[in-house]
């Protein structure tokens, strides 16, 4: 079930007015979000719902057992032993295929060729953000962030709560799981920001996202040296634009769809492309990983206490398990390295302090849509003749249009919209009557729904 | 959670239950009242839902209810602002750079004074 169909606006609404209609009876109201949740990622593969509970019920259990016991070598024990079923789980199912065809493309370079089982194994949609809950389930319990005694149903519904549950933003066990504790009430503020960033999110995924992977930045990366300097340059413009529009607009849906049902999510993108400093583009993009990435890897890897070189190597380490989160393949892992590297050379050279000018905007930019380029490459031949073969360079434009040239700019303009407006409108917005707000909303629904594109590609980070 | 004033103004719960119940209530008329606009202004997007939808008894009760509402809708001429939107973003994506910069033609050789003909 996508967001941006009618399907999921019929489902949602139904959730919405019953959800609403049990807002005094707040077991019953879990129950239904989790009956919800569950009905909503069924919608995929309903094979998968049984993972989902065995991977929820398993850390209710642990964090059960973890928060009732004294600190004591067997819990620590147990604590490993959690995070190592999740990351089992995640590492079968992302991660087997990957790593038998590389072993046996490496045993046949030694001449030790062997049949090894592989094995076709689907991906489950949202697996990676699910686990990384888990673990922040285990690991809040560990340091007392979480309550241990919290109900199945609740950690259940943490795990699978259906805005959040394929895409993210990853929310933690202490910021959820309170909120869990009482029904919700809910003000008209939440009620607003909420419906805004529904409208914002489905603008621009449908509309921008959809136009500009179609357009242009699919058939140049499939085929790049067909194409123009004009073209390419614009793709990978474009892909930045894209990929940013396509992962915050999921994020600011799932973030409207909790606030209209009374929770709170956190920020998940703050205008990324305005970062004059790698360090503050990872704290304005997917803030939800950096952030799981710096609390619950860097910082236990010793973070910055272990001089220059343990800096740089737990930085390296984050940055290229970051990478390979994203998805079983070198062009993910060089991804990762090209961040890590850039943070290095940045901490190195005293490049990340605050105050820098717009030429470090530029440079930043620039670096990050080189790495986008091995992002979105499928792989690094596809990579390096986007990145060497010029020769057609000088050819005409033969797919950016200046429609399309013009989606590019106005998402790259995004950036320069004042940091805080949606929350401003929002609060304006609160003020006003009922019919007011239908009206607008209904407008800016038939607004989108024809400026978009027929049909609706999934979103981008759905492969993770 | 994050520290974040400006979202965090906008979650306050209310100090009492009854702006809760004002709030439910506005929050339910606007939804409804936007879903009924919505399929007022939008009934195209209601058919292709059903059409795209594998047939049953159900989606073919839906498209065939949907179809003559958007029939109606659109004979009250409902879908007409939609629809100049649509034109109009078709418009423009069709425009080429040589519709937003011609080329400019050649200037016609005009033939010289001294050569015409008294």
């Amino acid at each position: 079930m996508l967001f941006p169909t009618l399907t999921f606006g019929v489902f949602f609404l139904l959730v919405l007015s019953m959800a609403w209609a049990l807002d005094r009876e707040n077991g019953r109201r879990k129950l239904l979000l989790l009956v919800a949740s569950y009905v909503f990622y069924g919608w995929w593969d309903w094979r998968f719902c049984g993972l989902l509970a065995a991977s929820s019920i398993i850390n209710w259990a642990f964090g059960r057992v973890i928060g009732s016991m004294p600190a004591s070598p067997l819990r620590a024990l147990l604590i490993i032993l959690a995070i190592l079923v999740n990351l089992g789980v995640l590492a079968f199912f992302k991660y087997y295929g990957f790593f038998i065809e590389n072993l046996a493309e490496a045993l046949t370079q030694l001449g030790w060729q062997r049949d090894l089982p592989l094995l076709q194994v689907i991906l489950p949609v949202g697996i990676s953000f699910y686990t990384f809950q888990g673990i922040s389930y285990i690991i809040d319990i560990k340091r007392g962030e979480a309550d241990h005694r919290a109900g199945l149903v609740d950690a259940m519904l943490y795990i699978s709560f259906f805005p959040q549950l394929v895409a993210g933003p990853i929310v933690r066990a202490k910021d959820f799981m309170p909120q869990l504790a009482s029904a919700p009430r809910i003000s008209r503020g939440a009620v607003t920001l909420g419906l805004l960033l529904i409208i914002w999110g489905l603008f621009k995924k449908t509309v921008i996202a959809n136009e500009l992977a179609t357009g242009l930045v699919d058939p140049v990366f499939y085929a790049p040296g067909e194409y123009g300097g004009l073209d390419r340059l614009f793709a990978v413009y474009g892909y930045a634009v894209q990929i940013y529009c396509d992962f915050s607009a999921y994020s600011d849906i799932a973030i409207g769809c909790a606030a209209l049902l009374g929770y709170r999510f956190n920020r998940h993108f703050d205008q990324p492309y305005r970062a004059r400093s790698f360090q503050e583009f990872w704290r304005r993009w997917h803030i939800s990983l950096s952030t799981w990435l710096r609390d619950y890897l860097y910082k236990p890897l010793g973070g910055s206490r272990g001089g220059e070189f343990g800096t740089q190597r737990n930085l390296m380490i984050t940055m290229l398990l970051g990478g390979l989160w994203h998805g079983a393949a070198w062009t993910f892992l060089a991804w990762g390295l090209l961040h890590g590297l850039a943070l290095a050379l940045e901490r190195a050279l005293g490049l990340a302090r605050p105050g820098r000018s717009v030429i470090s905007l530029v440079i930043t930019f620039h670096v990050v849509c080189l790495a986008w380029i091995l992002f979105r490459s499928p792989d690094f031949a596809t990579a390096w003749v986007y990145l060497t073969d010029w020769r057609f360079i000088a050819d005409p434009v033969q797919l950016l249009s200046p429609a399309l040239a013009g989606l590019v700019v106005f998402g790259l303009a995004m950036h320069a919209f004042p940091p805080r407006g949606i929350e401003f409108l929002a609060g304006a917005m609160a003020r006003l009557r009922s019919p007011t707000i239908a009206v607008s909303a209904a407008l800016l629904f038939t607004l989108i729904d024809a400026l978009r594109p027929p049909g609706i590609a999934p979103f981008i980070y759905f492969q993770f | 959670m994050q520290d974040d004033p400006h979202r965090e103004r906008l979650f306050e719960p209310p100090e009492e239950e009854l702006e809760h119940h004002r709030s439910r209530l506005w929050l339910s008329h606007g939804v409804t009242l936007s879903v009924l606009l919505v399929a007022v202004l939008n009934p195209v997007s209601l058919e292709r839902w059903a059409a795209a939808n594998p047939p049953s008894w159900a989606v073919e009760t839906v498209r065939l209810t949907v179809g003559v509402w958007s029939e109606r809708m659109q004979m009250a001429g409902l879908d007409a602002p939609r629809n100049w939107v649509d034109e109009r973003w078709q418009d423009i994506k069709r425009t080429g750079w040589e519709d937003l910069f011609p080329e400019e033609a050649p200037e016609e050789d005009t033939p010289d004074a001294a050569q015409t003909p008294q």
